[in-house]
């Protein structure tokens, strides 16, 4: 039993790390590479962020102040000493720690919405202090560095993307297996013994606030760790990468990978990458799809794609029920079918509003639909009618129904 | 060390204009099986929640193990000693059984000061856990989340964290709470066999239960403590007869 779970984590990190180098290894060209760091940076972003939110139940709004912290830190770090690029990423980290630690001892007294509420404030008085004190975080125009500017390494000025990227990588490897050993800690499982139940957890004789500020600054840590992965990617600190809106995207990230399993967030922040950077480049509506995901995940699927992945796994493993079989059918032909009338509906939608705009043609995509007929509007309704008689399909298959019924419960 | 696991002198509750306790006096040996019993609404748990630190007396002196405890809150309380089930079930939802013990195991008073044993598993822990879990009876469901095991179960869970906690003194709240009477005495008699030298203050509601358990029993009607002495006594005591037995249906 033990060694079968333990073969199945290596083979989890395997995969992770293989995830993370085998692109850049096939295709190391400027734009894959640059697709694939901005992943690798969210990535531990967030996986630090369950740290808080999946391990210690603490839902925060301003995660991206200390990454962004870190990431100024460690770009003044760089101009005035200088140092080995490789090693920047650990002066980012000390630095979000720090802030992390600060920041903590004030947030920690709290959980719950509380804990939330303090955190919004902070971040949002940090990403006031980044546009109003331009000495430190450089105005609009950040803090630049100029990566090649450091001690070189063994003949590696890190002045090129690809040994760029492989510092990246090797952090971002690095990082995830250091929060993965650190889930496996005592300290982790009494986190998420403060998570259920901080009362029970003061009267063994814990201060559940101590166990929260070692995971907050834990978190700070590899978050200011994550925000340096985004300077060497970029070469440059801004302000906007200690906005809400970075602090957003972690959030949104975590929760459509995840929170309950440890490369859940991962998957988040691969698939987030992928809406921002990839469909975004063909549509415009990425963001609503985005908003669309996020959405139908807190409703339909809480343990979010990892959660997806587990049930499909069930399913498909030898000797599933048929009827489970059934059930998770109907469930992805429903989305596959949902998801058809939404993007039908929004790139119409779209189209038509952008040609009043424009004044070129009501057309989209390959088909050249024509967003003034129909037809586009016809394919839209009943790919949606028919994603929702398959939804009601789903419901008839009993044994899962019971399942759906106790997964609310808890 | 006068030998009192537990003594509260005059120990006043207000919330607001209600008073919840009023002068209470009680003192416990160490190494005695006690009871507190009286009618819903006498103070009971309010009385729990005072003596484990979680409420901090309006007035009144709580000295835990000979040391007094100041309104420090239940961290403190629990480093002196004080062990804690609560009337509602209160284990680690999430986690498994054994999770749930070894958190509590991590606590007990031989493993608390090695900080190490934060960061990394400890066979002491997990050998203490493991006792637990045997003693409790839920060997089967080690590997359950919390959340998913039967409520008798999750009863005996909730005593096994206080247990495993290594509490010199456990204050258990109606363990036997919502059980049918032969659950209940399989619970009693679990209590009696895992607490042997250990204190027990314990509140029930089962007068059978109570009087074949307890060497001695106070009784607590509306925040004072009516009488405290040996079962027999209590049973024969009238102020005790009509406040509380009488509406019991003894």
């Amino acid at each position: 039993m033990r060694s079968r779970m333990l073969a199945a984590g290596l083979a989890r990190g395997a995969l992770f790390a293989a995830c993370v180098a085998l692109p850049a290894w096939l295709w190391p060209h400027g734009a894959v590479l640059g697709y694939l760091a901005q992943t690798a940076a969210l990535v531990v972003l967030a996986l630090s962020y369950n740290l808080q939110l999946g391990t210690t139940g603490l839902l925060s709004f301003g995660h991206a102040a200390f990454a962004g912290l870190g990431a100024f830190a460690a770009a003044h770090w760089f101009n005035h000493f200088g140092g080995p690029l490789p090693l920047l990423p650990l002066v980012g980290g000390m630095a979000g720690a720090g802030f992390g630690f600060a920041a903590g001892l004030l947030a920690t007294r709290r959980s719950g919405t509380a804990f939330a509420m303090i955190t919004l404030g902070l971040g949002e008085c940090v990403a006031a202090a980044a546009w109003s004190v331009p000495a430190w975080f450089g105005g609009i125009g950040g803090v630049p560095i100029d990566r090649a500017s450091g001690t070189p390494w063994g003949g590696w000025h890190f002045g090129a993307p690809v040994q760029a990227y492989t510092v990246i990588a090797a952090w971002c490897i690095a990082s995830a297996w250091a929060m993965h050993v650190l889930t496996r800690m005592p300290l982790a499982r009494l986190a998420n013994a403060v998570r259920d139940n901080p009362a029970r957890v003061a009267a063994l004789g814990t201060d559940p606030r101590r166990v929260r500020l070692a995971m907050v600054t834990c978190a700070s840590f590899f978050a200011g760790v994550a925000g340096t992965l985004t300077l060497i990617d970029v070469e440059i600190a801004t302000p906007d990468s200690v906005s809400m809106a970075r602090s957003a995207t972690v959030l949104i990230a975590a929760v459509i990978g995840g929170t309950g399993t440890f490369f859940g967030p991962a998957a988040g922040a691969a698939v987030l990458t992928l809406l921002s950077i990839v469909v975004a480049g063909v549509s415009r509506a990425w963001a609503l799809y985005l908003g669309v995901l996020f959405v139908a995940i807190v409703v339909a699927a809480p343990r979010g794609i990892a959660g997806i992945v587990q049930a499909l796994a069930q399913a498909s493993r030898r000797g599933a029920p048929a009827a489970e079989r059934w059930r998770v059918l109907c469930a992805v032909a429903a989305c596959v079918f949902w998801g058809v009338a939404i993007v039908c509906a929004a790139e119409l939608g779209y189209a038509w509003r952008f040609a009043q705009d424009d004044g070129a043609g009501f057309a989209f995509g390959a088909w050249r639909i024509d967003a003034d007929t129909p037809a586009g509007w016809a394919v839209a309704c009943s790919a949606a009618g028919i994603g929702t008689l398959l939804w009601g399909w789903r419901a008839r298959f009993a044994p899962g129904g019971q399942a759906g019924k106790r997964e609310d419960v808890r | 060390m006068n030998g009192n696991a537990i003594a509260l002198h005059g120990v006043v509750q207000r919330f607001g204009a209600q008073t919840v306790l009023d002068g209470v006096e009680l003192s416990i040996a160490a190494g005695e099986r006690h009871a507190l019993i009286g009618p819903n609404g006498a103070g009971k748990s309010t009385l729990f929640g005072v003596i484990a630190g979680a409420t901090r007396p309006t007035r009144g002196r709580v000295v835990l193990h000979g040391v007094e405890l100041r309104g420090r809150g239940p961290v403190v309380a629990s480093r002196l000693g004080i062990g804690r089930s609560f009337q509602q079930t209160s284990a680690f939802a999430r986690l498994s059984v054994f999770d749930n013990l070894r958190c509590a195991a991590l606590h007990a008073p031989a493993e608390r000061r090695r900080w190490w044993n934060r960061l990394r598993e400890s066979a002491s822990v997990d050998l203490a856990a493991g006792r637990v879990l045997h003693d409790i009876g839920l060997d089967m469901h080690r590997d359950t989340p919390a959340a998913e095991l039967g409520y008798a179960e999750q009863r005996a869970l909730d005593l096994g964290i206080a247990l495993a906690s290594g509490a010199r003194t456990l204050l258990l709240d109606e363990p036997t709470a919502g059980m049918s009477r032969a659950q209940a005495a399989r619970m009693i008699a679990l209590i009696r066999a895992t607490t042997q030298g250990r204190t027990v203050l314990l509140i029930e509601h089962d007068m059978d239960t109570v009087f074949g358990f307890a060497e001695r029993i106070t009784v607590l009607v509306r925040g004072t403590v009516v009488a405290t002495g040996a079962p027999d006594a209590i049973r024969a005591d009238p102020a005790v007869r009509a406040a509380y037995l009488g509406e019991g249906g003894l």
